[in-house]
């Protein structure tokens, strides 16, 4: 009988593999030691920032970064993650499977507890993100209704084996990210627009019948409050990412499924009340922002919302007050980005770098960790 | 308009700091290490527009073979001219799936002419509603542009054409003719949309120039490292098309209590195997054209060497795969087929992505390459 060698994990061919993998990672440079890795000052030793990454050695791991930008801790992972949810009065976190996710893995910001890992029900996967209930007592997260090719919200028990408890509709195909607002009770998705087939890994579904939106949905009846759609000469950009301020303005960054050449602009914001409107720079950036915005994140004090576009090198700062860009931080694959305080955020990158941006002309702090690929997602714990 | 014969002029200067670098190393030792323009130039002038050229060829071949089919006393040999040349437009299309940038990212072409995945089947369920309604302005020209892309394209027509139980162009009875009808508009609509992807590279104001011409007047390229990342982010995807297409969901639906039945492309004409290989064979072509292997680092020759074996391991299990899946599906020499397909495919997709495309300076990110 003809021996398979390629499932196996104790044949000589996999070794061949081990070797042929082992030798990739041995080609780059070794790894500082992490803890030498910090700003100057005293060494911080509680996490201030968390995200997914890939490790030098191709292994992945969410990464708890102190506020000197120092990596304080690494919890494997078994694929690749994508966002982290935050339950900062618990200091509990959740870090989601990247879209078809088919796990996540609770963990404690402090290490105090063994992390737990859990998973969609099998005909559901998850996209990456998700929140906790301002109570902390339930964890929502966005999903996708395999058989359907709906899109839906898991209601998760937070307090012993996230359990399953229910699910409400996303109100639209490839719900993204799912963020609460301020009152605790009104939940907005980001309905991409379209599906993929978890058989197929990440290949798009029917592009050309996109209807992405922003739903506004109530977290008490997942009942529908508002959808906000897109005018049909743009429907091809995807509602992907969200970031609200206090009074209730949801802003997002968007990806162009289209050519780049016809790709419109990919920011923009909405309300309860108020339909999307996409913001219009003097100067045309969509097309320079090569179609595709990564993350967003709003400054503390709610004025600036910075949007990542990892694929032009660029993070862009625009003015939620005046809806002008108003800044620009050129990062070289840089996508993750976390508010740091005030107007000021603290963003990282695919190549490893975390660089904290200040305000006024106090030059950026940088820290590199080679070999390590921080992905898309960078959050304040 | 800029020219071949100026585009190669310039890039031959940009080849100058290569060829100094490289003139007191042994002769024998001497990579062809080409510039990140030169990869381009010849990614577009040696692979892409000759494919796209064979891709009309072929479609025009099958819009004539169609409108055959349909007239009346149609024989077998007519069908049997009709179905070759839809093979031949399926692997024409395989070579040229993984270019998703340019005149195909537009006006929903790349969908227009390949409806895939089709998880629920939504092709054949559009063709049965259009088929029932039988509405003749349908079948006017530019008509099926305007309806969905599930049935524009080669899923759609892969449907009609591969029906045993009604063959186009046997039956003179209205159903019939308008079943072959609808088939002769879908090929003549992959013709138009292929036209048109061959008029976007090479017509005026041509993507081909814009790709050949970065700077800081092109609003697509600032610099010939963004046009190369194209290139390669395209190699990287046809391998990522490959195992996620045909190698995943077999081992995935295999690995199940009972195993499940996976849909695989092109399964009913039986041309999946056929549609693999002509991407495989295009893959490795293109890698070959951008000279990228002369980017193995000098520490790890061995690279060298897996390279060459694992593309035609790749081909030689492809060759075999529908066989296996007809007459042995789940077996030993099945599995090992799929499993040895995703070792290799991995295997070279991570050597092109971690190692040579950074050697050659070209920066593909974690997250700008596959984003989500």
């Amino acid at each position: 009988m003809l021996k398979s060698y390629w499932g196996s994990t104790n044949s000589m061919a996999i070794d061949r593999r081990h070797f042929l993998i082992g030798s990739l990672v041995a080609l780059g440079a070794a790894r500082s030691a992490l803890a030498a890795e910090g700003l100057a000052g005293a060494a911080a030793t509680e996490a201030a920032y968390a995200s997914a990454a890939r490790r030098p050695d191709g292994t992945y791991a969410v990464l708890l970064i102190a506020a000197d930008g120092k990596i304080l801790r690494e919890i494997p992972l078994s694929a690749r993650g994508h966002d982290v949810a935050i339950e900062h009065a618990s200091r509990r976190a959740v870090v989601f499977g990247r879209r078809p996710g088919f796990f996540a893995l609770a963990f404690d910001l402090d290490g105090r507890r063994e992390p737990e890992v859990f998973a969609p029900p099998a005909d559901r996967h998850f996209y990456g993100h998700g929140f906790f209930s301002q109570d902390g007592r339930l964890l929502y997260t966005s999903e996708h209704n395999v058989e359907s090719g709906e899109g839906v919200i898991g209601i998760y028990d937070t307090s012993g084996g996230w359990r399953r408890i229910g699910e409400f509709p996303s109100y639209g195909v490839g719900p993204h990210e799912a963020i609460m607002l301020a009152d605790g009770k009104t939940m907005v998705v980001a309905n991409g627009g379209f599906g993929s087939d978890p058989a197929t890994g990440r290949e798009s579904i029917d592009l050309a019948g996109m209807e992405p939106n922003m739903a506004f949905v109530d977290l008490a009846t997942g009942s529908l409050k508002a959808s906000h759609g897109l005018p049909p000469e743009i429907n091809m950009l995807s509602v992907r990412h969200l970031a609200a301020n206090a009074k209730g303005e949801v802003w997002f960054g968007g990806q162009w499924q289209g050519g780049l050449e016809d790709s419109p602009e990919l920011i923009g914001r909405a309300s309860l009340d108020k339909s999307i409107s996409i913001i219009e720079p003097a100067d045309p950036m969509g097309v320079s922002l090569k179609g595709y915005i990564g993350s967003v994140a709003m400054s503390a004090d709610g004025r600036y919302l910075a949007a990542s576009a990892p694929r032009a090198g660029r993070i862009v700062y625009a003015d939620t007050e005046t809806g002008r860009i108003v800044h620009e931080v050129k990062i070289e694959d840089g996508c993750g980005i976390a508010e740091s305080g005030g107007s000021e955020f603290v963003m990282s990158s695919g190549h490893g770098v975390v660089r904290f941006e200040h305000d006024g002309a106090r030059a950026p702090d940088m820290l590199s960790f080679t070999g390590t690929e921080f992905d898309n997602h960078l959050r304040r714990v | 308009m800029i020219s071949n014969r100026l585009l190669r002029m310039s890039l031959a200067a940009a080849m100058g700091a290569f060829v100094v670098g490289l003139a007191a190393a042994p002769a024998a030792a001497l990579p062809i290490r080409k510039s990140h323009a030169t990869m381009v130039l010849d990614a577009v002038d040696q692979f892409i527009v000759p494919h796209i050229q064979t891709l009309t060829q072929k479609t025009a071949r099958m819009n004539a073979a169609l409108q055959a089919v349909c007239k009346e006393g149609a024989d077998d040999a007519t069908r049997r001219a009709a179905v070759a040349s839809f093979a031949d437009t399926v692997r024409a299309w395989g070579s040229l799936d993984f270019i998703r940038f340019g005149p195909v990212s537009r006006n929903h072409r790349l969908e227009r002419v390949l409806f895939w995945p089709d998880p629920r089947a939504t092709t054949s369920r559009q063709l049965n509603g259009l088929l029932a309604a039988r509405k003749p302005e349908l079948l006017e020209a530019g008509a099926l542009a305007k309806q969905s892309v599930a049935v524009q394209g080669l899923t759609a027509l892969e449907v009609l054409l591969f029906d045993e139980k009604a063959p186009l162009g046997a039956s003179t009875e209205e159903t019939a003719r308008y079943r072959c009808a609808l088939a002769s508009a879908i090929a003549a609509n992959i013709d138009t949309v292929a036209s048109e992807i061959s008029t976007g590279w090479t017509g005026e104001d041509s993507f081909r120039l814009k790709i050949l011409t970065p700077g800081s007047d092109n609003a697509l390229y600032q610099d010939a490292s963004e046009t190369v990342r194209d290139v390669v982010k395209a190699i990287a995807t046809g391998l990522d098309l490959c195992k996620n297409r045909f190698v995943t969901p077999e081992l995935t639906a295999l690995d199940e209590t009972p195993p499940k039945r996976v849909r695989l492309p092109f399964e009913r004409a039986e041309l999946t195997g056929e549609f693999l290989t002509s991407s495989l064979v295009a893959l490795r072509d293109l890698f070959e054209t951008t000279g990228l292997s002369a980017y193995v680092p000098a520490d790890k020759p061995w690279m060298t060497d897996f390279l060459p074996k694992a593309w035609k391991s790749l081909l030689a299990d492809a060759a075999r795969l529908d066989k296996l899946r007809a007459t042995e599906r789940g077996s030993e020499a099945h599995l090992h087929a799929l499993r040895k397909m995703r070792f290799d495919l991995s295997g070279i997709r991570l050597i092109i992505v971690k190692e040579l495309a950074p050697n050659a300076e070209i920066v593909l990110g974690f997250n700008e390459l596959d984003g989500d």
